[in-house]
Order: structure tokens, then C-alpha cells, then sequence
């Protein structure tokens, strides 16, 4: 039935988000862009795109910064504008979109408590889609304690901290560990959102993204506190569960995984990890994440297949910060002279 | 019309027979086939409004969405929503064609008849107004999909458009079956001539 | 000209004395300070080497260093500068700093010492913020140098900060970007210690090529030419002398002439007395051969030199 009842709300929006999927950059316009010898040749092929029009304000010799904060402001307004313009369901969807970036914000104004900050210089620095109503009272906060009681008031993250800390942790808990723990919250309860209340296409490919999103971050967090003092069950705290990511099996085994070799045996269970592992392992350096975004933008691209679902929102949105990425990685290689490196982007299109 | 009680009919069939239908039999028998013929019409009409309605908002939404980043599309696939449009004429074509078969009521309302010419144009209209809604609400979604999909890449129109044509032709059907079903149908004094 | 280039002394033995010691010892620490100059020089040279290996090569490291930090960016988000920005506690590395003596001359030479021993993935940018630091550091040393003599041990501001960053994402990115800040960081502060040496001896250099050159073309010319002046000074003051003790001399000599005429004349007078007397043996006193003649010549002398020298 979503077939029949979804345009009415949103089909407007879907074609607006199709639309400005076509007009992301492709493979092509990558290679273009590699050749480029300064970032102002950047700008007058990007010209041609839908950044020109963000572009042709910025002043003569193109920062990667100025160029940075050029794409950020069209996501944000992209984002905005399509938030406006949403009903219920895909609103309430839309800002859980925005809630990892609240996350991040979040975790560096506690930050900022912890050390003693001013917190109003510190809401410059984050990031524009996780500002929220109330963010501004939090200036006047000092003390931890303050900051949880706001959050629990204020925040739509409330029940995410409610749920996994409480005002002692703030304090005593390392911050990543807390980040970690609200983004497993997240995407437990996102799951919940998407299959559950949502349900339907939307639900049948948010579960697949939303998967790839924990699994993603079970190996990650697996990789990355292999040499750290990290404890075994507090790794295995961190580890978002939602239905449809790895196996039990698979995910006992990375919380036990003491060194690459154990991580490689369990991922060997998961048919798609263990290629996306050993692909990685063959390119050598680091490769694994870009594997990882890969990946995803498959997916992604994927989730564009099937109509009538709000899956596509989310994939716009990742397939643009997706191609900020790229751009900036671009900007940098080409101002730092490292011409080689300028074209080992990941394609969106 | 069966002749009623000739034979001791197979039990499944006899849910047919109003007359078997006990209480509710009745409640047909005493209904008058002007009523059934009138409502036939409405389905027939109202039926096929509210298939292109919804079809034209599903591809219509999607059409205005697309043709912000891809303008050259709108001229082009106005073509969906005119196949929407176009289930909305087949009703009132089909629902005309009946009408015409109603007149003034000449002879009694028990007259097989008119009660023939009343059930008859009931299930025209049930025929033109479901078949016409489901050809909509189909041509509603793969316009939509159309829309889209031309937005992306626009050598793709022409073969999506065969879709839709055949979409489109499901009404058809239901049109044509519903014109005959009507076309047997008399009721009243005028158009009588057919007795 | 000459006049500048003499010292204002009065020309006599002692000052003679006085001023050949002064030019002895200018020659002799002329001499040591070309040694010392030239010493500077030379450890000038193989710093100036040093600083062109070490420069590309600090080049290189952080120009992969800022490599890596973009492939975190791309990884990780541009959010993460913040983020670390915003953890940092305590200077994580420090200088510790020595000094090493060239020829008298002290060169500042820089150490790291890492303050904790980090475990995980560490703060980036703030270490490329300290690595900016140092090379801004490098670049107008003066100041940085100065610094240093008075913090001390000097923290660096580069940051240790939650072992678990990158937890979620990027983790292994930023713990290479980290190693590679690490090392750039190393190879800065061994070319601040360079670049700080190198601006010290040039300094050095310069002041000891200025003696020198001061020794050299000033001081030593100046007390050889007073030296000189003082030695004309005293050949004159001998060749007045002399020609003083000739004119008393002949003066003396005149004197002589004159009473020997007026003797004479005296004679003659007496021989004329005696003549007109007609006493004998006076008569023949005056006319003794020898005292006719000299008293003529000399009155030609006297009469020659008269203009010349009016004594």
C-alpha cells in the first residue's frame, strides 16, 4: 500500500531528492576533477554543477576550507529545505538523520564542560545539523551536572542518555566511550523507527543500511581498541546489535579478538565482510574504511532502486557528505601537490 | 432470470438466486432497478474520477518533484497524467452510454425487463468503475516511476511510455465489456424501442 | 687622512715604547680572533650542510604528515579538529634544551621528551598545530631562541588526549596520522635546534669578522702609522739637533775668528805703536806671517752666512 499512499505526503519530495541525486558528480566528473592543477580549476568544473551557484561568491584564489564550507552550506541548506518541506513520518525520520551529528555536538560540549570551556565559542564549531532548539541555553552551563539535566530536558537525545549514562559517568566515563554508547543507542532505536513505526519498503531498506551502519561499527570499534586498554566486555558494550547485522556467532568473536589475525578468522563467517577484509588486505594501507565506503554507497545506490520509501533520504544525505568528502580530499591533494593521490576518491554514481 | 423452482438446483448455485437469499432476496426484489441503474452510472463515473484522481496526484507529485532538477521532463510526461486524465473519460464516456439506456418510468418497476436493464447497468458500472480505478491507481504509479526514471536518464521515456500504454489499456477493457453489458440494458418508457 | 690615522700622542720614546707593546698585542689578538672566526666558519658550514638535508627532509615529513591528516578528514570528518582541539590537557612532548660551546660560543641544542607514553590513537591537529608552531618557531628564530633560554624545558603545546579517539571510525588513520606528526615533530625541533645555531653563529661570526676587520684595516694601521709618526717625529728632532749644535758651533768659531782680528788689529795698533817707537821687538811681534791672512777669509764667511742665518 505504500505505493498508493506515500506520494501524497511525499512524493514530491522523493522526486526533488531523485532529482538531486542525478545531479551528484560522477566517476567522470571525478577524473576531471583529479587533473585539475589548483583548486580554481576545481571551480570551473564544478561551476558546471550544482555548485556553482554556492561557488560563485567565494573569493579569487579557492581555499580547500572556503570550498569545505561551500559544500557544508549546501547540504545543510538541502537538508533544511527538504526537513521544511516534510510531513510526520518522513520528518520525525529526517531528524534522526541529524541525530549523529547532535551525538558529536553533544559529546564536544561536554567536552567543553569537562575542561572548563566557554561553551558559546564552542557552538560555532558544531556542526549546523545537530544544533537544536534548546542548544543555545546550554551556553550558560558549568558544571556536568547541569549539562545532563538540559540534555534530559532539552535534547531529543534524552532518551539515549537516559539509557546509557547516568550524571556520575559524565564525568568519570572517557567521552568517546559515552559517544559510542549514545551511537549504539541511536541506531537501536533508529532500527526501531524505520522497521517498527515506519515499517514497510522503508523499513525493509533502512534494516539493510542501518545493519551495514552497526556492523560497520562493531568492526571498527574491534580494530581500533585492539591496542588500547580497552576491557573485552566493555568492547563488547559498545557494540550496536540491531536484527539483520552480523551473526551472535561472529559478533562473540570479534568482542573476544585480541590481534588482526583473530578479527580476519571471525569476519571469514560473514560472507561480505570477509571480501570486503580481504580486498582490503590486498590493497594494503588503511584501505579498509574505504572499502567500507564503498560499500556503502552500493547500498546506497541500491536503496534508489526501489520507489516509495524514505530510504532515499538517508541515502541522499550520506551519498552528499559522501561526495564533501571526496571534493575536500580532492582540494587537498591537489593544493598539497599530491597529484597521484588526487583520484583515489570513492565514486558515488 | 432463472425460472424460479425448475429444478432442484445444485446447492451451490442456488446462493445465486435472489430468491434464495432469503431476507435480503427480498430486499433486492423490492429495491427498484432505477436505483440499481443509477448507481451503476455513479460507480461508473465516480469509480473512474477517483482512479485518475489518484493516479494524477501519485505521478503528478513525482513530476513536480523531478522536473525541478530535470525541466525538460514536464512536457514530455504530461503524457502520464494525461493517460490518468483519460481513465476519467472513459467513465464518463461508459457512464453517458449508460445514461442514455434510462428513461421514464413506463412500465412497472417488477418487469423482468427493467429489472434486467437495472441489474445490467449496475454491473456496468461496477465493471467501468473498478477496472477504471485499477487502470488509474496502475497508471498513477508507473507514471511516477516513469517521471523519475526519465529525470535520471532520458532515453528511457519511450519504452517506459509502453508500460504505461498498456497500463492505460486495462480500462479499456473494462470500458468495452461494460458498454456491451449496457448496451442490453432498457429501462423505461422512451427507450423502450429495443422491446 | 694621515692625520685620523695617528694617534693623538705626543711623539716621544716612551710613547714609542707604549704604543709598539699596543700594536704587539692588537697583532696577537688579531691573530687569535681569525682562529676563532675561522673555527665558527667552520662548524657555520656543516651546520649550513645539516640545515639543507634536515630542511628537505622535515619538508617531506610533513608534507606526508598533512597527507595523513587529510586522509583522516576524509575518514573521519572535519568535525574531529574541534573535537581534539577541544581534549587536549597537557602538553604531551617537551623541549628539554642544552647547550653546546663552539669557540665560546653557546648553541642552543633542542631535545623532545615525550611527557606520558600514549597507547592509542592521539590527538592530530593539535600536534599539527604544535608542529606549525615550531616552524613558525624555525622560521623567525630570534625570538623562539630567547624563549627558550627562559621557559626552560618548554612545552610544546602537542596533546595527549583520550587513547580511545577514532573509536567509532577512522581509529587506524589517525593513529598513522599521529606517528607521522610524531616524527615531523622530531625532525622540526632538530632543525629549530639547527636553525637556532646557525642564526647564533652567523651572529658570532659577524661580530668576530667585524674585530677583525676592525684590527686589521683600523687599529693596526692607525699605531703602525702613529708608530711611524712618531719615529719622523723624533728623526726631526734630532736633525734640529744637529743642525743646532753646527750653528753654536759656528757661531763659537766666529767668536773665535773675531777676538783672533781684534788681536790682531790690536797687534798692527801695538806694531805701529812700536814702529813709531821704533821699539824692535815689538815691531816683529806684529809682523808674525800667519795672523795677516785667516782673519780675511772668515770676515767672507761671516759676511756669507749672515743673511742665512741671523744668529
Amino acid at each position: 500500500m505504500d505505493m498508493l499512499t506515500f506520494n501524497a505526503d511525499n512524493g514530491y519530495l522523493e522526486a526533488v531528492v531523485r532529482g538531486l541525486k542525478a545531479s551528484l558528480l560522477r566517476r567522470q566528473d571525478y577524473t576531471n576533477l583529479a587533473q585539475c592543477e589548483s583548486p580554481e580549476d576545481m571551480r570551473t568544473i564544478l561551476n558546471s554543477s550544482d555548485y556553482g551557484l554556492w561557488l560563485q561568491n567565494e573569493p579569487a584564489p579557492l581555499q580547500t576550507q572556503a570550498l569545505y564550507d561551500c559544500l557544508m552550506n549546501r547540504l545543510v541548506y538541502d537538508f533544511r529545505s527538504i526537513r521544511g518541506q516534510s510531513y510526520a513520518p518522513l520528518s520525525t525520520f529526517l531528524d534522526y538523520v541529524t541525530y549523529p551529528y547532535m551525538i558529536d555536538n553533544l559529546v564536544l560540549l561536554l567536552m567543553g564542560v569537562l575542561r572548563n570551556r566557554d561553551l558559546s565559542e564552542l557552538l560555532d564549531k558544531c556542526h549546523p545539523l545537530g544544533l537544536f532548539e534548546g542548544i543555545a541555553t546550554l551556553t550558560a552551563i558549568h558544571s556536568p551536572e547541569e549539562l545532563y539535566r538540559e540534555i534530559l530536558v532539552d535534547t531529543p537525545l534524552a532518551p539515549y542518555f537516559a539509557e546509557c549514562v547516568n550524571v556520575h559517568d559524565l564525568t568519570e566515563m572517557n567521552v568517546e566511550i559515552i559517544r559510542n554508547l549514545l551511537y549504539k543507542a541511536y541506531l537501536t532505536d533508529f532500527y526501531q523507527l524505520c522497521v517498527e513505526r515506519i515499517g514497510g519498503m522503508t523499513g525493509s531498506i533502512m534494516a539493510t543500511l542501518i545493519a551495514f551502519e552497526a556492523d560497520r561499527r562493531v568492526i571498527n570499534i574491534t580494530l581500533n581498541s585492539l591496542e588500547t586498554s580497552l576491557r573485552k566486555d566493555e568492547r563488547m558494550m559498545l557494540f550496536p546489535r540491531v536484527p539483520g547485522g552480523l551473526d551472535d556467532e561472529i559478533i562473540q568473536r570479534l568482542g573476544r579478538a585480541d590481534d588482526l589475525q583473530a578479527v580476519a578468522m571471525a569476519l571469514d563467517l560473514s560472507s561480505t565482510y570477509r571480501a570486503l577484509f580481504q580486498r582490503a588486505a590486498e590493497r594494503g594501507e588503511y584501505s579498509l574504511e574505504d572499502q567500507f565506503l564503498e560499500f556503502e554507497m552500493k547500498l546506497l545506490r541500491e536503496s534508489f532502486d526501489a520507489q516509495f520509501h524514505y530510504g532515499v533520504f538517508y541515502a541522499y544525505f550520506r551519498m552528499l557528505e559522501q561526495e564533501i568528502r571526496n571534493l575536500t580530499w580532492i582540494a587537498e591533494c591537489i593544493t598539497q601537490k599530491q597529484f597521484a593521490h588526487a583520484s583515489r576518491v570513492v565514486p558515488i554514481l | 432470470m432463472q425460472p424460479n423452482g425448475a429444478a432442484p438446483l445444485n446447492c451451490l448455485w442456488r446462493w445465486v438466486l435472489p430468491e434464495c437469499w432469503g431476507p435480503l432476496g427480498i430486499l433486492f426484489e423490492q429495491i427498484s432497478p432505477y436505483w440499481f441503474a443509477y448507481v451503476g452510472v455513479a460507480l461508473a463515473i465516480g469509480l473512474s474520477v477517483l482512479g485518475a484522481a489518484w493516479g494524477i496526484f501519485i505521478t503528478g507529485s513525482s513530476l513536480v518533484g523531478a522536473s525541478i532538477q530535470a525541466p525538460r521532463i514536464t512536457s514530455k510526461n504530461l503524457v502520464s497524467v494525461i493517460f490518468c486524465e483519460a481513465v476519467a473519460i472513459y467513465g464518463i464516456i461508459a457512464a453517458i452510454v449508460m445514461a442514455t439506456r434510462i428513461g421514464y418510468a413506463s412500465v412497472a418497476e417488477s418487469d423482468p425487463v427493467t429489472k434486467f436493464g437495472g441489474y445490467a447497468l449496475f454491473a456496468a458500472g461496477l465493471v467501468v468503475g473498478l477496472s477504471n480505478l485499477f487502470c488509474g491507481l496502475s497508471v498513477g504509479v508507473t507514471g511516477s516511476s516513469c517521471a523519475l526514471a526519465d529525470a535520471q536518464d532520458a532515453t528511457i521515456f519511450v519504452k517506459l511510455l509502453i508500460v504505461e500504454i498498456f497500463a492505460s489499456a486495462l480500462g479499456l477493457f473494462g470500458v468495452i465489456v461494460g458498454i456491451i453489458i449496457s448496451s442490453k440494458a432498457t429501462l423505461g418508457g422512451d427507450a423502450s424501442a429495443g422491446r | 687622512m694621515s692625520q685620523r690615522q695617528v694617534l693623538p700622542v705626543v711623539p716621544s720614546r716612551m710613547t714609542l715604547t707604549q704604543v709598539k707593546a699596543r700594536l704587539q698585542g692588537a697583532r696577537r689578538g688579531h691573530a687569535l680572533l681569525k682562529k676563532k672566526s675561522d673555527a665558527l666558519t667552520a662548524r657555520f658550514r656543516a651546520i649550513l650542510r645539516e640545515i639543507v638535508d634536515k630542511k628537505q627532509r622535515a619538508a617531506e615529513l610533513l608534507r606526508d604528515a598533512s597527507f595523513r591528516f587529510v586522509a583522516v578528514k576524509y575518514v573521519v570528518g572535519d568535525e574531529l579538529k574541534h573535537i581534539v582541539q577541544e581534549s587536549v590537557e597537557r602538553a604531551e612532548t617537551r623541549l628539554r634544551v642544552r647547550f653546546d660551546n663552539v669557540a665560546g660560543v653557546s648553541l642552543p641544542c633542542y631535545r623532545c621528551v615525550s611527557g606520558s607514553v600514549s597507547t592509542g590513537p592521539v590527538a592530530t591537529s593539535t600536534i599539527a598545530t604544535a608542529a606549525a608552531a615550531a616552524a613558525v618557531a624555525v622560521a623567525r628564530n630570534d625570538g623562539y631562541a630567547e624563549d627558550m633560554r627562559a621557559a626552560g624545558p618548554v612545552q610544546t603545546g602537542v596533546a595527549s588526549v583520550a587513547q580511545y579517539r577514532g573509536l567509532g571510525r577512522g581509529g587506524q588513520q589517525i593513529a598513522a596520522c599521529r606517528e607521522a606528526y610524531n616524527e615531523a615533530l622530531l625532525a622540526l625541533v632538530e632543525l629549530a635546534s639547527l636553525q637556532t645555531s646557525y642564526l647564533i653563529l652567523d651572529e658570532a661570526i659577524k661580530v668576530t669578522n667585524r674585530r677583525v676587520n676592525a684590527l686589521e684595516n683600523v687599529l693596526i694601521p692607525r699605531l703602525e702609522n702613529t708608530i711611524a709618526y712618531i719615529l719622523s717625529e723624533l728623526d726631526e728632532q734630532e736633525r734640529e739637533e744637529f743642525f743646532r749644535l753646527k750653528l753654536v758651533q759656528n757661531r763659537k768659531k766666529r767668536e773665535l775668528a773675531r777676538t783672533q782680528a781684534q788681536e790682531l788689529r790690536a797687534r798692527e795698533r801695538r806694531a805701529a805703536q812700536a814702529l813709531r817707537a821704533f821699539d824692535m821687538n815689538s815691531f816683529e811681534q806684529a809682523l808674525e806671517p800667519d795672523a795677516a791672512n785667516t782673519p780675511s777669509i772668515l770676515e767672507q764667511i761671516a759676511g756669507a752666512d749672515a743673511d742665512l742665518l741671523p744668529i
